[in-house]
């Protein structure tokens, strides 16, 4: 049997590890935008001790996400989450080392959308009458999301990216599938460049996505 | 020197400090309604910060400023006090526009919908009802054909015509206007300053921190020249252009009036 003969016999196995990678990068994404917004909100706190604490809390959690390796990160929620004690499978646990992981790097995304934000449109916002939770809702929120997406999509895309790292943990996503294929063929190079070719196209469907997303809302 | 005696702005007392810098020292001052207030002065003089007192944009250091009938108090340190502060703002911006020398309008709105997003949002008046209000406006400004307009599709002049109609549209008592024309490109002052002369004509309570000199001089009742965070002179045009009293004052037209 020739080799692509191969690849296409062992296709649907590869789809299946793509469906997890897929399944975990989404999860995590909803789950770190989640995570981002809420760090973006404390960070934006004000300045009694209770918020400046949270802060405090937030901003070195965000710094040790941006500061360490991601492989490291991973070994660190798998294993303490295996300690705590509960029972979770390895998609779980990798789900939210992504999730925890993105969050942080989301949160940084969000925070310098609502600083391009000028102050001056803000003030215009209170000099109408407008209450904190207007200046938000119609003012900060709409345009940070137009302003960041950019970011977003590349953020997305690099959780997609650092997905096959969960195989260390035991997640059989598309790459430690592959890994296994070339363990049991012998065939290396091209089932690498099959992966690769898939995470690819998943990516610039992602990104064709959140474009078109993106000219949605502004022809409103 | 009044158009009524009827006190609209009553500012006691009132001072404003950043840290150890004293921006506004003790300044009083007693605007009456339908009154076109100019307040001009050099640079850093406190002319902008006094105005952004009046709808609490800036905390009081300390003093009072009572503004149809809503008096904001300083200093205030406590939690309670601030919030209650805040609440009396809240009362001042439903009767005091603000426009901006950068217009700050909202670039993800268009004209249309910043002018009406006052009355609908804050006033709860109805979207149909406010947007025949806001094409109105939009007539007075000139701006009617614009408003599906993106305010970045503007230009300065019209950006800032298009930020004084969605003041007016929350019906204001009184407009403050922060250096409504310094942005601007100088073929677009008039156009601006025409609206105001409209509304001054009109008998709008105004208080306008300008370099427009001779705005101050043709349209204001009176003018008052800041320096130092004091209000060095105060009186109609007349007598602060051609007699100020003070040599400071003397100094600053002799530099901006060829005169």
């Amino acid at each position: 049997m020739g080799t692509v003969e191969v690849i296409f016999q062992y296709m649907p196995l590869l789809l299946k590890g793509l469906r997890y990678t897929i399944l975990v990068s989404i999860e995590a994404i909803i789950i770190a935008l989640c995570i981002g917004m809420l760090l973006t909100v404390v960070r934006m706190g004000g300045n009694s001790l209770p918020s400046r604490i949270v802060k405090t809390i937030a901003n070195v959690y965000i710094s040790f996400v941006r500061g360490t390796p991601v492989l490291v990160q991973i070994y660190i929620i798998y294993q303490a989450l295996a300690v705590i004690g509960p029972n979770l499978s390895s998609f779980t646990s990798g789900v939210i080392a992504l999730s925890l992981n993105s969050g942080g790097f989301m949160a940084e995304i969000m925070r310098g959308g609502i600083t391009a934000i000028p102050k001056g449109q803000i003030e215009a916002g209170y000099a109408i009458g407008m209450s904190k939770r207007q200046i938000w809702t119609r003012i900060i929120l709409p345009q940070v999301f137009r302003v960041v997406m950019p970011q977003l999509t590349s953020e997305f895309i690099n959780v997609i990216k650092v997905s096959p790292m969960l195989s260390v943990v035991a997640v059989v996503e598309l790459t430690r599938t592959a890994q296994r294929l070339v363990n049991s063929t012998y065939i290396t190079i091209p089932f690498y460049i099959t992966i690769a070719i898939i995470y690819f196209i998943v990516c610039a469907l992602l990104e064709e996505l959140v474009k078109w997303q993106k000219r949605r809302m502004l022809a409103k | 020197m009044s158009k009524s005696e009827n006190i609209v702005i009553s500012v006691k007392n009132l001072s404003k400090s950043y840290g150890e810098l004293d921006v506004l020292k003790k300044i009083d001052m007693d605007i009456y309604e339908g009154q076109v207030v100019t307040i001009i002065g050099p640079s850093g003089s406190g002319k902008s910060t006094f105005l952004r007192c009046l709808n609490y944009l800036e905390t009081l250091t300390d003093g009072e400023i009572s503004i149809f009938g809503n008096t904001l108090v300083g200093p205030k340190e406590s939690k309670q006090a601030a919030k209650d502060n805040e609440k009396v703002a809240k009362e001042i911006r439903k009767n005091v526009g603000m426009v901006f020398q950068q217009f700050n309008l909202w670039p993800h709105k268009t004209v249309l919908e910043n002018v009406i997003e006052g009355p609908v949002q804050i006033k709860k008046v109805k979207k149909e009802e406010a947007i025949k209000k806001a094409e109105e406006l939009l007539e007075k400004v000139g701006m009617k054909e614009k408003a599906g307009a993106l305010p970045t599709q503007l230009s300065g002049g019209q950006q800032q015509r298009v930020a004084i109609a969605r003041a007016l549209a929350m019906e204001p008592k009184a407009i403050l206007f922060d250096e409504p024309t310094s942005a601007l490109d100088p073929e677009f002052v008039n156009e601006v300053l025409n609206v105001m002369k409209e509304l001054a004509k009109e008998g709008m309570t105004m208080i306008v921190v300008t370099h427009e000199m001779g705005f101050a001089a043709e349209v204001s009742d009176r003018v008052c020249f800041m320096d130092g965070g004091y209000v060095l002179e105060d009186g109609t045009p007349d007598e602060v252009f051609k007699n100020p009293k003070t040599d400071r004052a003397k100094q600053f037209f002799s530099k901006i009036l060829n005169v």
